[in-house]
């Protein structure tokens, strides 16, 4: 597809990268000549310096042929503009990223639906949305549904007392009789690999599987992951009362989260007490420990720092860590600084940015992919997708498939069953299969599917 | 801390060659007395209450008519086993739907859970092989089952 991207901002750049190695034609515009020079050195894109919301500019980077039009300045009003311009061209799908202009709530005066947009999107709302799912699960993360929610696929961080430890995943898969679930990839240092059955689980390691839902009590058992009272009494800290931390408070505060949240700001902790219902405001400083640990730190479930720091938010998360507490998730927008997470012992860093550019590439390639995630930290992804009446290959024992080398089939739906498949599964129309791959073999799963 | 053969985790006191029970709560119930009678210290009610949890979370019966039901236990020094043989067949709320002939019964140190799963891959890996499955059957009494596994192992 020709795809047309303006601005090369991280969110425009991680596109850039993104969809030009799936095969894609990419155009990106930008008034900063040495951006444009950048991405066109590395990436494989074009690149026209000039204003995205000029039409004149547009048409030289050959708006009337682009299928999709992506706007990501740093300015709202161009991206609207440029929008705006777009449709105009009759571009069948429009995004953009607004950070300032109300669109959701019910006050909103404009919505994509009048701005004729397909898709508005807000980091921060992205980035809030992504923090209050991580808050929710104990030593798991990254957790996505497949499937109708039938399937999970689950991120693990193996600790030094975990069960897994120094077992081969031949070991593993010979629990599958009574523990249905299949480690798809292992994250290890900076490497993400597929394991083969001689492979051993290391603490350290991040492992990904597939398992289907209603095996998830059993599976943490097995994996000695599971708490007393899932439910009950967890108590959550966040720092940092911005948008993006109102908006976790609010959306943890109705999983009955015992929710705290820090400000320093007086003025701000009084409005939002006002619109927080359960969430106990407290104004101090992040890293006024005392006072934190009086509120209850220690032995918490969730720390979630969000402050516009990202030094205060790792920091604050390290001591968190100090005292017990089980998860610490923390904002980061330095692009540098989000790699740091596994190594720091963070659960999660993640970026309003990244969140954003996560959620439109997801938007703009769905259609025949049901639904997909990006793995944190990683460029692996995990997609769904429906086999259809016309595939090559129906009837064929998956092993004669020649499968792509960097990806695995997680589990195949068929309807309301579910298989984790071995060689010798088959596979039939309107089966959906749930896959992880390596960032090289995206293009060629797709390939294989097509 | 590799992982120890099946036959040196099992003592042939520990297999019982005719199961008597019909059901699955009688055929725990049974698993754990021969258990008892091997290691009196442990708990009856505790052992088959943790067994019954787990059965709880799904059956432990993999189908092929072998089940390894398992648990943790706080306080036990080391990994126990137990082995038992129903002629006739047990429903154990397999995944296949069909009985249960083979037992492995598994209790592990809640400490030293990596242990557990090793154990219970190599058994779960053993009785995958339908020959062994058909000696086990086949065996005349506890210590030609016993012989079984020692061969196979060797």
């Amino acid at each position: 597809m020709r795809i047309l991207i303006v601005g090369s901002g991280q969110v425009g750049y991680f596109l850039c990268d993104r969809l030009s190695c799936e095969g894609h034609e990419v155009t990106l515009v930008d008034r900063d000549e040495e951006t444009v020079e950048r991405a066109q050195d590395r990436l494989n894109v074009m690149g026209i310096v000039g204003n995205g919301a000029s039409a004149e500019i547009l048409e030289q980077a050959g708006i009337k042929d682009a299928d999709i039009f992506i706007a990501v300045t740093n300015m709202d009003e161009v991206n609207i503009l440029a929008c705006l311009l777009a449709r105009e061209y009759q571009v069948k799908v429009l995004v953009a990223r607004t950070k300032n202009i109300e669109y959701t709530s019910h006050k909103a005066v404009l919505s994509k639906e009048k701005l004729g947009i397909d898709l508005l999107i807000n980091p921060e709302d992205a980035v809030a949305e992504e923090l209050s799912k991580l808050a929710c699960d104990s030593k798991a993360f990254d957790v996505a549904e497949f499937a109708e929610g039938q399937i999970l696929f689950q991120g693990y961080r193996i600790e030094h007392d975990s069960p897994l430890c120094d077992l081969t995943l031949a070991e593993l898969g010979e629990l599958r009789g009574m523990y249905r679930f299949v480690v798809v990839a292992i994250n290890r240092g900076n490497v993400t690999i597929i394991p083969r059955g001689d492979d051993v689980i290391q603490a350290g390691d991040r492992i990904y599987i597939f398992a289907p839902q209603q095996e998830l009590p059993a599976i943490n058992y097995l994996l000695k992951s599971e708490q007393k009272n899932p439910k009950a009494n967890r108590r959550a800290f966040i720092l940092g009362g911005s948008r993006i931390g109102q908006q976790v408070a609010q959306n943890i505060e109705k999983l009955n989260f015992h929710t705290k949240l820090i400000e320093k700001s007086e003025e701000r902790c009084y409005r939002l007490a006002e619109q927080l219902h359960k969430t106990v405001v407290i104004n101090a400083e992040g890293l006024d420990v005392p006072t934190l640990v009086d509120e209850g730190l220690a032995d918490a479930d969730v720390f979630i720092a969000v402050t516009e720091n990202d030094q205060t938010n790792i920091l604050t998360c390290l001591l968190a860590r100090q005292h017990r507490v089980r998860r610490t998730l923390a904002l980061v927008s330095q692009p540098e600084l989000v790699g740091l997470a596994a190594e720091l012992g963070i659960d999660a860093c993640i970026s309003p940015r990244l969140a954003a550019a996560g959620a439109i590439l997801k938007f703009v390639r769905r259609g025949e992919i049901i639904s997909l995630t990006a793995v944190e930290g990683s460029n692996s992804e995990v997609l769904e997708l429906e086999i259809g009446k016309d595939s090559g290959l129906l009837k064929k024992p998956l092993k004669d498939l020649h499968f792509p080398r960097g990806a695995i089939i997680g589990a195949i739906v068929h309807g309301s069953k579910y298989e984790i498949p071995t060689g010798e599964s088959l596979l039939e129309e309107g089966d959906r299969v749930v896959i992880f791959t390596l960032p090289e073999a995206l293009q060629k799963v797709e390939r294989f599917f097509s | 801390m590799g992982s120890m053969k099946i036959s040196e985790l099992l003592s042939p006191q520990a297999i019982v060659a005719d199961l008597q029970a019909k059901d699955k709560t009688r055929a725990l119930a049974e698993l754990t007395d021969t258990l008892i009678a091997c290691e009196p210290s442990l708990s009856r009610e505790n052992v088959i209450a943790v067994l019954q949890e787990r059965e709880k979370l799904g059956s432990t019966g993999i189908g092929d008519g072998v089940a390894i039901p398992h648990g943790k236990l706080a306080g036990i020094p080391e990994l126990k086993l137990v082995f038992g043989r129903s002629q006739g067949g047990i429903d154990f709320e397999s995944m296949d739907g069909q009985p249960a002939y083979l037992f492995f019964l598994l209790i592990a140190p809640e400490e030293s859970v990596g242990v557990h799963l090793k154990t219970l891959a190599r058994i779960s890996k053993l009785l995958k092989d339908s020959i062994v499955r058909k000696k086990l059957m086949d065996a005349v009494d506890q210590q030609d089952i016993y012989q079984v596994i020692l061969d196979e192992e060797a």
